[in-house]
């Protein structure tokens, strides 16, 4: 179900919902489209939630570690954050953290469409949680994940996320260069390693994955087993159905 | 899986499905013990119970055994007491006393207990000597509590009498 441009903006400090109206009408479609159901999870888009990859001192327990490093950074009062973690391997935790007030707009939101949050989760999360399932044990690569406003780098070294970086998109006939470099980058935090495989998820998946292909990247969008780079931009988040399955 | 919900759900992780096991574990553990604990409290109260019924009825006996004897032994010495005020021959004497005439004495069974009762067996030539004698027996002031029994009246009366002896004669 698209929603027209600027509908929603994702933003770690301010409300994300910019045109209720709009937003409500295409869940309450969406809801009818799939027969009326009221429980739903809800999944907020890159750039709604800080995101750390954590790995905790022994006995030290994750969400109090998570809180006193993410909490640092963040560009609101820390008594406002919620903050969650995912366990992605031994002792290797990411964790989320997002504004109370930017949660409850999308939970409002999905109320006035007539759907009740079961769970509210942030896009980052959810597809390295479907990312991770997916890697193979002696994998090795980055997967980029497309939002609108950010994207994010999850580097795998032997099937092992080992590195988590988000950047603000930057929109323009430059961006794949863009993109290209931060790969690099993040190819150089995980070790020096040559840039290999890119796996591309997320809103543009398949765009970008040809552009980065014509920079000389190893790069494909992963669209589940529903289809290739000719569906819709829609179904190029069919990961999320991997994910949330 | 992760929540960022902004009101607070309840969680169960891994750990805490673990803690919640060990504690539904420990808790069923504490009421088993518990309910051994009461079975056994049970078992030592039912226990302590029937020994103080025992207990109880032990004494109970005791006290039957100690009124009983008690009985006895008042039973014993009125009898004592009653042969020794009521020797006999005096009662017989004091019988004779209000025989009239025509009335003749057949037996006499005297029975000593707290009291002493006399059951008489009489004949009387007429029912009126045999009315005359029970007048003059309860006007005597030594017989009480005098009941006729049965009794014939074909010419002669025959009759017993049951009455008790007074060891003070009544005014």
């Amino acid at each position: 179900m698209p929603l027209d441009p600027g509908a929603l903006r994702p933003s770690p400090h301010e409300v994300n919902v910019a045109e209720p109206d709009a937003v409500a009408g295409a869940l309450a479609s969406l809801r009818r489209e799939l027969g009326g159901g009221e429980g739903a999870v809800l999944v907020m888009p890159e750039g709604a939630a800080r995101v750390l990859l954590l790995e905790p001192p022994r006995g030290v327990d994750i969400r109090e570690y998570a809180r006193f490093r993410m909490v640092q950074g963040l560009p609101y009062p820390p008594s406002e954050a919620v903050m969650d973690t995912l366990a992605v391997a031994r002792g290797l935790y990411l964790c989320g953290a997002v504004r109370r007030s930017v949660a409850r707009g999308y939970e409002e939101v999905a109320e006035s469409s007539g759907l009740r949050a079961e769970r509210l989760d942030a896009a980052p999360l959810v597809a390295v949680n479907g990312l991770r399932r997916r890697a193979g044990p002696g994998e090795a690569g980055i997967a980029l994940l497309l939002g609108d406003s950010a994207v994010s780098f999850a580097a795998f070294d032997r099937g092992r996320l080992a590195v988590f970086r988000t950047r603000l998109r930057q929109p323009g006939p430059d961006e794949a260069s863009w993109l290209r470099d931060e790969l690099t980058r993040t190819a150089a935090i995980l070790g020096g390693a040559p840039l290999s495989r890119v796996a591309v998820v997320g809103s543009g998946a398949a765009v970008t994955a040809r552009s980065l292909r014509a920079l000389g990247l190893d790069a494909d969008p992963v669209v589940g087993g529903l289809g290739g780079e000719d569906r819709t931009e829609a179904a190029e988040l069919d990961w999320l159905g991997a994910a949330l399955a | 899986m992760t929540d960022f919900s902004s009101h607070a759900r309840p969680r169960r992780s891994s750990i805490d499905a673990l803690i919640f096991g060990a504690g539904c574990l420990a808790m069923g553990a504490a009421c088993f013990t518990a309910w051994q604990a009461s079975s056994e409290l049970s078992l030592r109260r039912a226990e302590v119970a029937r020994v103080v019924r025992e207990a109880d009825d032990a004494t109970r006996r005791l006290r039957d055994i100690d009124a009983g004897r008690g009985s006895t032994e008042g039973a014993l010495a009125a009898q004592a007491e009653g042969t020794l005020d009521a020797p006999p021959p005096r009662v017989v004497a004091e019988l004779s006393s209000a025989m009239p005439a025509d009335v003749r004495l057949e037996s006499v069974d005297l029975d000593y207990r707290d009291r002493v009762f006399v059951d008489l067996r009489v004949r009387a030539r007429t029912p009126q000597a045999y009315d005359a004698f029970l007048e003059r027996l309860s006007k005597s002031g030594r017989f009480r509590e005098i009941v006729p029994g049965p009794e014939t009246r074909s010419g002669e009366v025959t009759a017993s009498i049951r009455a008790s002896y007074a060891i003070e004669p009544t005014p």
